[in-house]
């Protein structure tokens, strides 16, 4: 943490698993839900977050963090492309994980409301299935055995939509 | 945490990004996205625009970000008619996200690209001594229950000449969809007009819009409204305008794109900033030698976002973006129908994925 914002306010989170994460304020703001919390003056020094582990939630610290310290885009037109770039890379970096944990982190961003983690994930996602079988995508998203169509209906979808099976 | 629940939201927002051929896979995945995937507010949020090339069977370009990878980039639909290969295609336009095309001159059909659901209109009899010869339109006026489908024939007198000489075209047919029927008309004495073989007029603003010559090169344009034909001058009249001149609508404006060669593929766009008035040709140098693309590629088309899709002799299909100044090639893997002999005939379409029925244009 910089030296500079140690002065600026602090907001502390806390885990499902009861680890405490201190972070400056202006981090928290990326999450529109904390966001709404502060402005309605219902935070508290300690923000309970019951349904986010210690790993999830540290992942999403260095999201905000890095994106916090970038430049918006609305702050002014003409920001240098070197900033844009750089975010990019660091975005495609922190997607390189697993499975499940791009899972938790898209509902933990989906709570806090985080729009960019949200659409970052979403985009991850949809890019590791885009090659892959139906069988392939079930496995790999962990799809409910019970909901799968039945042997015929399957067929039939099939049939009808054999060209996008190609 | 394991076995995460994904609300439907965000599996929406993962679907919207995916490639319409894999989303169409992954109606197979579970009777959940299935159910999620046929959702018509989600195909509705999705808004995808795809466009559609005369080939046989009918071919589909999605080129939408993100979607770079080649194997999902261009497929081939299933075919609205029975025997699809090596049919004559036409598209005469599209509207609300069904396309109207016309196959072997002979049948007209509305189709859904996306849902695959097509349904067969009557075709106006001409007299056989009239020829194949037509100019086509789709459009409509006030409302979209004024939607209709123009065919103007040519006299008998005129039937055989030659491709290249003045014709007339004094017989319109119309099919309104409010009644389902055509309807004739002779009031339309359109003479000595020189225009591409089966051409399709660009509708824009309840007008359809023809290039013809008629002493010289101008835009000929039929209110939808009123049904009253008008001449628009073309910008810089007489010069630059070629055989392969086309028009085309840019973000709700009429434009025209011309080509020519010399060495290099030059591109010329002039937009229509108010009725007859146009704006500054803007020229573009493909530059398509630094892709190894050598001889003449002309247009094909403006995309509604700029873009300009181009076709060289050897039938490679050319996206060019003239904001990035980037291209993308794609090999055509079946032949697009169009007249060689005069380099026209070949319309490409540009629509929105939709749910609605082609039936759903009738009044019940």
């Amino acid at each position: 943490m910089s030296t500079s914002s140690s002065s600026s306010k602090k907001i502390v989170l806390k885990s499902a698993d009861n680890e405490t994460f201190e972070i400056d304020e202006i981090v928290a703001l990326e999450s529109q839900a904390i966001k709404n919390m502060i402005e309605d003056e219902c935070a508290d020094n300690v923000i309970p977050l019951g349904n986010i582990d210690s790993k999830t939630l540290s992942k999403i610290i260095e999201y905000c963090k890095k994106h916090a310290e970038s430049p918006k885009k609305d702050d002014n037109a003409d920001i240098d492309e070197k900033a844009v770039e750089d975010l990019k890379s660091f975005d495609a970096e922190f997607a390189k994980v697993d499975m499940p944990l791009i899972q938790d982190i898209l509902m933990a961003a989906n709570f806090l409301n985080i729009d960019n983690l949200i659409g970052l994930m979403c985009r991850t996602i949809a890019d590791r299935i885009k090659g892959k079988t139906p069988e392939e995508i079930r496995k790999i998203l962990n799809i409910n055995k019970n909901d799968l169509l039945s042997p015929e209906q399957e067929a039939k979808a099939r049939e009808e939509n054999s060209w996008a099976f190609d | 945490m394991v076995n995460v629940i994904l609300p439907d939201c965000i599996i929406h927002d993962i679907l919207a990004r995916l490639p319409t051929k894999v989303l169409y896979r992954c109606k197979c995945v579970s009777k959940h996205w299935n159910s999620l995937i046929t959702d018509p507010y989600f195909i509705k949020m999705r808004k995808r625009q795809m466009i559609l090339l005369p080939s046989s069977p009918i071919q589909v370009l999605d080129d939408n970000y993100p979607n770079d990878d080649m194997a999902n980039l261009m497929f081939k639909l299933p075919s609205p008619y029975r025997n699809p290969q090596n049919n004559d295609v036409i598209f005469l336009g599209t509207v609300n996200g069904i396309v109207l095309l016309v196959v072997n001159y002979t049948r007209m059909i509305l189709y859904n690209p996306f849902t695959g659901a097509s349904k067969l209109l009557p075709y106006p009899i001409s007299d056989l001594a009239c020829g194949s010869n037509h100019i086509y339109g789709f459009g409509y006026g006030a409302t979209l229950d004024d939607l209709k489908i123009l065919r103007f024939d040519q006299s008998a007198f005129y039937a055989h000449q030659s491709a290249f000489y003045a014709r007339d075209y004094d017989i319109l047919h119309v099919f309104r969809f409010r009644t389902n029927s055509w309807s004739m008309s002779r009031n339309y004495n359109i003479k000595n007009i020189l225009i591409k073989d089966n051409d399709v007029g660009t509708f824009l603003n309840v007008s359809l819009h023809w290039i013809v010559y008629k002493y010289q090169m101008m835009i000929m344009a039929l209110n939808l409204e009123n049904m009253v034909l008008s001449y628009i001058p073309l910008p810089v009249p007489g010069s630059g305008h070629n055989t392969r001149s086309r028009l085309a609508t840019l973000h709700g404006r009429l434009c025209i794109i011309d080509s020519n060669y010399y060495g290099q593929t030059r591109l010329f766009v002039s937009v229509m900033k108010e009725q007859g008035v146009w704006s500054e040709q803007c020229l573009f140098i493909s530059g398509l030698e630094v892709i190894n693309i050598q001889g003449f590629a002309p247009p094909l088309t403006l995309l509604n976002d700029g873009r300009i899709l181009m076709m060289n002799n050897s039938k490679k299909l050319i996206i060019y973006d003239t904001l990035k100044h980037s291209f993308k090639v794609l090999e055509l893997s079946e032949k697009l129908y169009y007249d060689e002999k005069h380099s026209c005939g070949l319309s490409v379409i540009e629509y929105v994925e939709t749910l609605v029925s082609p039936s759903d244009f009738f009044a019940v």
